[in-house]
């Protein structure tokens, strides 16, 4: 008998592994021929979207359940340049929300598809609730002896961050430059920094944990956000079906009432 | 099924098995050197942005070598001597941030030494002094996550070192200081220098708590591990040159403890570095 | 004046046994495996407590088991050398030899010099700078004896220290010990071979099962063996 044990033992372990990477290998397509019926969209989405939209395209995801029963969203919020990269290194994303044109160009270059801007916004100059820093304007950033949180320059708020600043002709002295927008506001919302620049919908999603001060040169400046359904989606109809949402009135209202601007 | 059979069946799904461990541990690394642009490497690598992140990445890991030692040292004393009282106890706490999660590491730091936390709040109001996004920072992750891995082998190494040499030592005339300098303390360095050079790796390679707690600037607090993460999305090869760096570097310490592993360290098995006799 | 009365119980063993070596003196112990001489000099050295009985260094009480008195081997002041040498591994034979006396104070080229000398009486002049770890097991049992010696102990506790030497280094480590106890200190000496207790002590014990059978000098014990494993010694010696 001692022969036996070990060689199941192995040959369990070894469908395992097996069942693993072909499950890691295949993404799941939907069991629903979109074709067939244009209403019926397949059971899952899933959608990559920029930092800055977090709640949002929550709530959207949200209803987008409410209105197709059975249809599963997955959502996954990072920094724009790392969804794109993912994306183009072949993640089964089906819808692409991003916070910057020149970031979905890396995509749509490699990929092609016409994205749709459906939302933009502005940058704010955001404190922590109670503005223990005593900040008032742009110049306060750079202070040496504040504790100041920016994007990194390579991400497209801190793109947009460096364009605002060189608008004011402010040289900012950041102690930290984050990979993306949350990770900024989680430093002000922990009151771990005194001032940094975020998005205008991010001080309006921190609720009351963070204080927004307007910026004139913030207002010149405009992000926009596009959305892409992926070229070669597993899921092409609730893509389309999840971007036609985030145009229409339904989308219009979310996006208005989180602070965003109109396309 | 025959034994025969039965025995050469197992014989084969355990190489199997093997081969299958070996190639999850090999074949990254594989397809990073094959990824790895060789002719670009030393232009990659001088770039000014990488090489202050490897002077800041050594720096720092140095540093908190040196403060795991100067702590750790003695701590691994008193857990080797197992008749104090709440030695296990003491064991089961220095081994926590062997088993919890880097970034919940930098999270429990943060609440530390934040400028809300529990220490830091009293810091900063009393000095003004505030401990995130400096390169202290930094050491202190590095120090939190690497510091168990050199008490738990400091402590392997004067488990096996022999107390009867201390005793017959004291036979001989010599005050305890005298047998602690001269006959523990050489005895018990190779295990010593081996914790260390784990730490010091341990440290190199530190990332969710140092971008947690520390931030991530460049020249302060932008190691060499967080300024891969932030090269990959932009600068591809910049992060695969960087990567490969890290992998030689590493690479140099393993070799340099040449096969001497550290006894009482979770997982290696080994016997303590040093003869015993 | 060592005066030792030991009664060690221990696992199987008990040991009981009462011997007195006045200074300058070698008492040879010997005796079957398992009869108690090893654990004899543990008790005498400190290592393992006395269930009962004492043990006196001149006017020293060492261990008195009814008074509850023991006083750690460290403290004992004797030199010991058992028979797993215990040398320290990464200093050299000459340095393990010298380690006593530069403990005590003694200027390092004048101990090292002393070392020298010892381990030259041993048969150990090419190893001196060996590392004590690269040793062979008869090797390291005479740098222990040496290192013992070289302490300036008030009494010597040997186990075994000429075991598998041959005739011309055996001589040479006997010179030690003799040199040594000549200097007014008793040694309580360990051996299996009659030879080394004929040649070296002045008294000898024959242990078994824990209890002395034969006392006297080695000379006595050799023409009168009373018991039949002494017959046996007597006969291979």
């Amino acid at each position: 008998m001692t022969g036996r044990a070990p060689a199941l033992t192995a040959a369990l372990t070894m469908t395992l592994l097996g069942v693993t990477v072909a499950l890691g290998g295949c993404a799941p397509t939907g069991t629903a021929r979109a074709g067939d019926d244009p209403e019926r969209v397949e059971d899952r989405l899933v959608v990559l979207a920029a930092a800055s939209l977090t709640d949002v395209v929550a709530d959207l995801a949200e209803r987008a359940t409410a209105d197709h029963p059975g249809l599963r969203v997955e959502t996954t919020f990072g920094s724009s340049a790392t969804l794109a990269a993912q994306v183009l290194a072949g993640a089964p994303a089906d819808v692409l929300l991003t916070a910057s044109d020149d970031t979905m160009l890396t995509v749509t270059d490699a990929l092609g598809g016409e994205p749709v801007v459906v939302a933009t916004n502005h940058l704010q100059l955001a404190v922590p609730a109670g503005n223990p820093g005593g900040v008032t304007s742009l110049a306060d950033l750079a202070d040496p002896d504040l504790t100041v949180a920016l994007c990194a320059p390579q991400v497209p708020c801190g793109a947009v961050a460096a364009d605002v600043l060189a608008r004011a002709g402010v040289v900012a002295a950041p102690d930290t430059l984050e990979r993306d927008v949350r990770a900024v506001l989680t430093r002000l919302t922990l009151d771990e920094a005194d001032a940094g620049l975020v998005y205008r919908t991010d001080v309006r999603a921190a609720d009351g944990a963070v204080e927004g001060i307007e910026v004139p040169q913030a207002a010149d400046v405009a992000t926009e956000h596009p959305a892409l359904v992926v070229p070669g989606a597993p899921h092409p109809a609730a893509a389309a079906a999840f971007v036609t949402l985030l145009t229409g009135p339904d989308g219009r209202r979310a996006f208005a009432a989180a602070g965003f601007g109109p396309p | 099924m025959s034994g025969r059979t039965a025995g050469r069946l197992s014989s084969w799904a355990l190489v199997l098995a093997a081969g299958a461990g070996v190639a999850v541990l090999v074949l990254p690394i594989v397809a990073l050197l094959l990824a790895t642009p060789w002719g670009d490497l030393p232009a990659l690598v001088g770039d000014p942005a990488v090489l202050q992140a490897l002077r800041l990445s050594l720096g720092t890991a140095t540093v908190a070598t040196t403060v795991s030692l100067l702590v750790g040292v003695p701590l691994a004393w008193v857990l080797a001597h197992d008749d104090l009282r709440g030695v296990r106890l003491l064991r089961a706490l220095v081994t926590v941030p062997l088993v919890l999660p880097p970034v919940v590491g930098g999270v429990a730091l943060l609440l530390l030494l934040g400028r809300r936390g529990l220490l830091g709040g009293t810091l900063h109001a009393w000095t003004g002094l505030s401990v995130p996004f400096t390169s202290v920072a930094v050491v202190l992750a590095q120090v939190f996550v690497s510091l168990p891995f050199l008490v738990l082998a400091v402590e392997g190494a004067l488990r096996g070192a022999d107390r009867r040499r201390a005793l017959a030592a004291q036979t001989l005339g010599a005050s305890p200081g005298y047998v602690l300098r001269r006959v523990t303390l050489p005895a018990v360095a190779p295990g010593v220098a081996a914790g260390a050079a784990l730490c010091f790796t341990r440290a190199l390679g530190e990332f969710g708590a140092t971008v947690t707690f520390a931030g991530s600037f460049p020249g302060t607090t932008r190691t060499m591990p967080l300024a891969v993460y932030q090269a990959m999305d932009t600068a591809p090869e910049q992060a695969v040159a960087m990567s490969v760096l890290l992998l030689a570097l590493s690479v140099t310490v393993l070799v340099a403890l040449r096969g001497r592993w550290l006894g009482g360290l979770p997982g290696t098995g080994g016997r303590p570095a040093g003869r015993a006799r | 004046m060592l005066d030792v009365h030991a009664r060690v119980e221990r696992g199987a063993l008990t040991l009981d046994v009462a011997l007195r070596v006045p200074p300058g003196a070698v008492l040879a112990v010997m005796g079957p495996n398992g009869s108690g001489k090893s654990t004899l000099l543990e008790a005498v050295a400190g290592l393992v407590p006395l269930t009962a009985g004492h043990v006196r260094l001149g006017d020293e009480v060492l261990a008195d088991a009814a008074a509850g008195h023991h006083r750690p081997p460290a403290r004992r002041g004797l030199g010991v050398a058992l028979q797993d040498g215990a040398l320290f591994g990464h200093l050299s034979a000459r340095e393990n030899v010298a380690f006593g006396p530069r403990a005590q104070g003694v200027r390092a080229a004048a101990a090292r010099a002393a070392a020298d000398a010892l381990l030259a009486d041993v048969g150990l002049a090419e190893h001196a700078r060996t590392r004590a770890d690269r040793l062979s097991g008869g090797q390291a049992r005479r740098v222990a004896v040496a290192r013992a010696v070289a302490a300036r102990p008030r009494a010597l506790l040997l186990d075994e220290p000429f075991a598998a030497l041959d005739a011309g280094t055996r001589h040479g480590v006997h010179g030690v010990v003799r040199r040594a106890v000549a200097a007014g200190v008793p040694a309580l000496l360990v051996t299996h071979d009659l030879r080394d207790a004929l040649e070296l002590a002045d008294a000898l014990l024959v242990l078994e099962a824990g209890r002395a059978v034969q006392q006297g000098t080695p000379a006595e014990v050799a023409a009168a063996p009373a018991t039949a494993y002494v017959r046996r010694v007597a006969a291979a010696g």
